[in-house]
């Protein structure tokens, strides 16, 4: 298990991305991809170039019949999850009643517990885990009052869910650029926010581990 | 549809068929291509491309984009199946015996992509002619015909440590001549 501490060199990385290393030494550096941020990045890299060597090879149109089989992939084999409504409107709140994979939902609960403060209700600051940022309550509406991460990668957003125990997460919102101070409406005293990396259209579940939680108090 | 390649790998875990079309319209061209470079035939390249669309609509909600943009991602997973197939069969045949050319389909014409990838198709092989012989030989015995730097270097001759430094030499010269004219 220390293997996956190590960060892989520039040419293990390669090798990873060429499929060329043994299921311990590749599973190792998957396992560490998961983890560190730096490594993800230089990974990003090498696979954008490693994907563009594709095209060393010569043109060649693909017979029909594979695109009809491969458009034909999702009948076949229907996702559990019904798709989402195409466009959501920011701060748009979505009921859910969808499934939600199971452990992005029991991981999240489990951050909300650890941040589970009984002590101050009167409290109206709201400070995010890691110093990510504040959120500002009143009343029933919770405003974003401060964010210190930063803007997401390109092509992603931040989400803002509500958790709440017995509930699926309820999605509240997406915060596309620093500066956004996004409104969440409905919370509760022993709710918890938590805010996940999406892709920028939005997801209808968590897909992400949060990269921060605020609880309610 | 105007939007990312990252968005469509969204919208397809969330089950939207119309966005997972569009992704294999937008990459399933390129990837044929690829497999059927690695595997010099037109059914076998059909079957990695099959499996890698198969693979690319169960697991879309696993995809990663911090880790990889979604074309790599789609491309990488299509050289994979590729691959994974040419070692089978070089087993199955004697490890260094290289694939033989395949059925008649294989030697199909080639075709003119769309304006985009020509532009980028030419930058890309371009760039590789300006690599030393041995560096765009060790890239191209590597990526194509799937070879691991430890059998490249039993099969060329030289150290193992010669095979990573030209690959890296090689990858880190493609990477500055790609970045220089954009």
């Amino acid at each position: 298990m220390t293997a996956q501490h190590f960060h892989p060199s520039d040419d293990a990385l390669v090798a990873f991305l060429l499929a060329d290393l043994e299921d311990g030494a590749h599973e190792d550096i998957d396992a560490h991809l998961d983890t560190c941020a730096g490594c993800r990045r230089d990974h990003a890299d090498a696979a954008e170039l490693l994907a563009l060597l594709a095209l060393a090879a010569p043109a060649v149109a693909p017979p029909d019949g594979l695109r009809a089989w491969v458009l034909d992939v999702p009948r076949r084999e229907p996702h559990a999850v019904p798709a989402a409504p195409a466009r959501r409107a920011p701060w748009s709140r979505l009921r859910l009643r969808l499934a939600v994979p199971a452990v992005a939902v029991v991981a999240l609960a489990a951050v909300a517990l650890l941040l589970s403060d009984r002590n101050d209700p009167g409290v109206r600051a709201v400070p995010f885990s890691a110093a990510a940022g504040s959120l500002e309550v009143t009343g029933d509406s919770a405003r974003l009052a401060s964010w210190s991460l930063g803007a997401p990668p390109a092509g992603h957003g931040y989400e803002l869910w509500v958790m709440r125990t017995g509930e699926a997460p309820r999605a509240a919102g997406m915060m596309m650029a620093p500066g956004e101070r996004p409104v969440i409406d409905g919370v509760r005293p022993g709710d918890t926010i938590a805010v996940t990396v999406e892709p920028a259209a939005g997801s209808a579940a968590p897909t992400t581990m949060p990269v921060a939680v605020a609880r309610i108090a | 549809m105007h939007c990312s390649d990252e968005t469509l790998v969204a919208r397809t875990a969330r089950g939207d068929e119309a966005a997972f079309a569009e992704l294999y319209d937008r990459l399933g061209g390129l990837g044929y291509s690829l497999a059927l470079r690695v595997l010099r035939s037109g059914t076998l390249a059909e079957d990695a491309v099959q499996e890698a669309f198969l693979t690319i609509w169960r697991t879309a909600d696993r995809f990663d984009a911090r880790r990889a943009s979604a074309r790599a991602w789609v491309l990488l997973q299509v050289r994979a199946r590729a691959i994974d197939r040419v070692r089978h069969e070089q087993r199955r045949a004697g490890r260094n015996v290289a694939l033989e050319p395949g059925d008649a389909d294989s030697v199909a014409a080639p075709v003119d992509d769309d304006a985009w990838w020509r532009l980028e198709r030419e930058r890309l092989q371009a760039a590789l002619r300006t690599l030393p012989d041995r560096e765009r030989e060790l890239l191209e015995l590597a990526y194509f015909e799937g070879f691991t730097q430890s059998e490249l270097a039993r099969r060329l001759g030289i150290p193992l440590g010669t095979v990573k430094r030209r690959t890296f030499d090689a990858l880190g010269r493609l990477r500055v001549l790609l970045q220089e004219d954009r």
